[in-house]
């Protein structure tokens, strides 16, 4: 066996050694009968997976043999789809049509959250501009965070009646104290992270703006803007999903009509397909409002994937 | 100039902000001057004194106090105990990972009140039923966190570990576990903002249990000052909870200060 050969031998095994080190230490999938890293084993897998939930949901509930703790999936989707029709069974108080609930919530989510974007994203824009006040304004906000903005809803709720007088807004008056409540809760978030956003451009662009001489103006729109705008986009995204959580928690405490409201109305009757049915459609929005701006996000700001992109949302 | 000034008295500055946020809602309270409205700093001050003095309200405060805290740290303690193992689970087989992740995603979606009725249905309007709404709430975000960590742990950490010998059980208590703790940390504090929260929802709908639950009462009654007080208890113990993770952050994750954290 001459050199040359032995040589080649010796890469090959060592080749084999780190394919086999890396198989292992990346995925441990050597006993796999299928290729894990495909689109197709993906698709497949979340295809079982669903099937293996709605099985492991039948038989709990099978076991559990009590449709009141936990319905099964099959009577759960028949009342999703009877719920879509209209068809309300009877001792539901007061639950309006599908449309109109559905509707409701949309709209106290669409008004609370343009509305906290409106006040939120200048408000956080100049409290991050303000260098000299950072150590004041640092533990406000943290402050803010920690709050639980829930618990300012009876606050608003009960004062809000005799606090702003209806007529003022001139908005359907018994929504205002939800778009209230829905804002209050997206308000902050969006404050927050339009704040931090701001407050970590890196001072060598805003400097190096500087030193060409741009204005204040300039400043904001050519350098501090685009630098932040995926931090406010982010906000935005948590905004939505908090808004839509003010929306809910509003219509279940407060209102007589809308998806919060009617979730509850079908466990005071105990008609928990129903109500699960209800969650459904809630999960449904929830899950589009928060997933939709994560793809056009990913999309947008291939240059800057912030840290919330990569986990996944921190709301 | 103004931000050294600031900086350097910044405890001083701090107290003034709170003096200066404590006249204005005086103000603002004097000129709508409806108790039922909004409730001035003096008359909250007096619920405080009506809160410890008046011998009913006051075991009924501090049972609403047990239960909320009961509530928010079994719940957490809970979603520690799960959320992590099945965080490094979902990080490390691929399988789990694919099985898991739709469902973990979109149940991560769910607006938190969404469980309330169903939580309802199986324990009641108890504390028992708070626990497993902050339960139910803290644990995904400790799930996700968890999951990115270790998945994005760096594979120059393992491969030498492995290629030494390393064990199966060394592998994740020495190498894994420990390069991804910053972002377990960041799902534990997420988490328990999460819990806070979902507690206090939870309370307020069921409207009997905890210090949701009697702010939801005061409020009902319109007892304005007492409903204001509670809410700054309750919002006292949400901040005071964050330091406390956030200390314990920096003691765990001494070596690193990501932007994650920054961003808290």
């Amino acid at each position: 066996m001459n050199l040359k050969s032995l040589k080649r031998k010796w890469e090959r095994t060592k080749v084999e050694r780190r394919n086999l080190v890396a198989q292992e230490v990346i995925v441990e999938q050597r006993e796999s009968w299928i290729d894990l890293n495909t689109i197709q084993a993906k698709v497949i897998f979340t295809i079982v997976s669903i099937l293996l939930f709605g099985a492991i949901w039948e038989l709990a509930a099978k076991l559990i043999n009590n449709h009141v703790i936990l319905p099964t999936p099959i009577s759960s989707f028949k009342a999703l789809y009877l719920l879509i029709q209209n068809k309300i069974p009877l001792g539901a108080a007061g639950v309006g049509s599908f449309e109109s609930m559905l509707l409701q919530t949309l709209e106290i989510t669409a008004i609370g959250f343009l509305l906290s974007s409106a006040v939120g994203i200048p408000v956080g824009y100049l409290i991050g501009r303000w260098r000299a006040a950072e150590a004041i304004i640092d533990p406000w906000i943290n402050a803010l965070y920690a709050i639980p903005m829930v618990a300012l809803i009876p606050l608003l709720y009960f004062g809000s009646g005799s606090l702003i007088p209806v007529s003022v807004f001139d908005y359907q008056g018994d929504l205002l104290p939800d778009v209230l409540v829905s804002f209050i809760m997206t308000v902050f978030t969006i404050i927050i992270n339009t704040y931090q956003g701001v407050r970590l451009v890196s001072n060598s662009l805003v400097e190096v703006g500087k030193a060409f001489g741009a204005s204040e103006n300039q400043l904001t729109r050519h350098v501090v803007i685009p630098a932040a705008l995926p931090d406010i986009v982010a906000g935005m995204r948590l905004g939505l999903g908090r808004a839509l959580l003010g929306a809910i928690i509003a219509e279940a405490l407060l209102s007589t009509n809308g998806l919060g409201y009617t979730m509850l109305a079908f466990q005071s009757i105990l008609n928990t397909p129903y109500m699960v049915a209800t969650i459904m459609v809630i999960a449904f929005i929830g899950f589009v409002l928060l997933q939709t701006p994560k793809l056009i996000e990913r999309r947008l700001f291939k240059w800057k994937e912030t840290e919330r992109i990569k986990r996944g949302g921190n709301e | 100039m103004s931000a050294s000034i600031v900086n350097r008295y910044r405890y001083p500055f701090l107290f003034l902000t709170i003096i200066v946020f404590v006249a204005v809602w005086w103000v603002v309270a004097k000129i709508v001057n409806d108790p039922y409205a909004l409730a001035g700093p003096v008359s909250t001050a007096k619920a405080y004194y009506q809160l410890f003095a008046q011998s009913s309200l006051r075991n009924l405060f501090i049972t609403s106090i047990e239960s909320t805290l009961l509530s928010i740290f079994l719940g957490f303690v809970l979603a520690v105990a799960i959320g992590i193992p099945v965080g490094i689970f979902m990080g490390r087989y691929l399988v789990v990972d694919y099985l898991v992740d739709p469902w973990i995603n979109i149940w991560y979606s769910i607006p938190a009140i969404a469980f309330v009725p169903l939580v309802m249905n199986w324990a009641g309007l108890t504390s028992i039923s708070a626990l497993i709404v902050s339960f139910l709430i803290a644990v995904f975000s400790i799930i996700i966190n968890v999951y990115t960590g270790v998945k994005n742990v760096s594979a120059s950490l393992v491969e030498p570990a492995i290629a030494f010998g390393i064990s199966k059980r060394a592998l994740y208590t020495k190498v894994i576990l420990p390069a991804s703790t910053p972002n377990i940390m960041v799902g534990l504090r997420l988490g328990i903002t999460r819990a806070i929260e979902g507690v206090i929802v939870a309370e307020m709908v069921f409207s009997v249990v905890g210090l949701g639950g009697m702010i939801f009462d005061t409020a009902d009654k319109l007892e304005m000052s007492l409903t204001i007080a509670l809410v700054i208890v309750i919002s006292l113990i949400s901040i005071a909870l964050n330091y406390l993770m956030k200390y314990l952050d920096h003691k765990v994750v001494f070596w690193k200060e990501s932007s994650a954290l920054k961003r808290g």
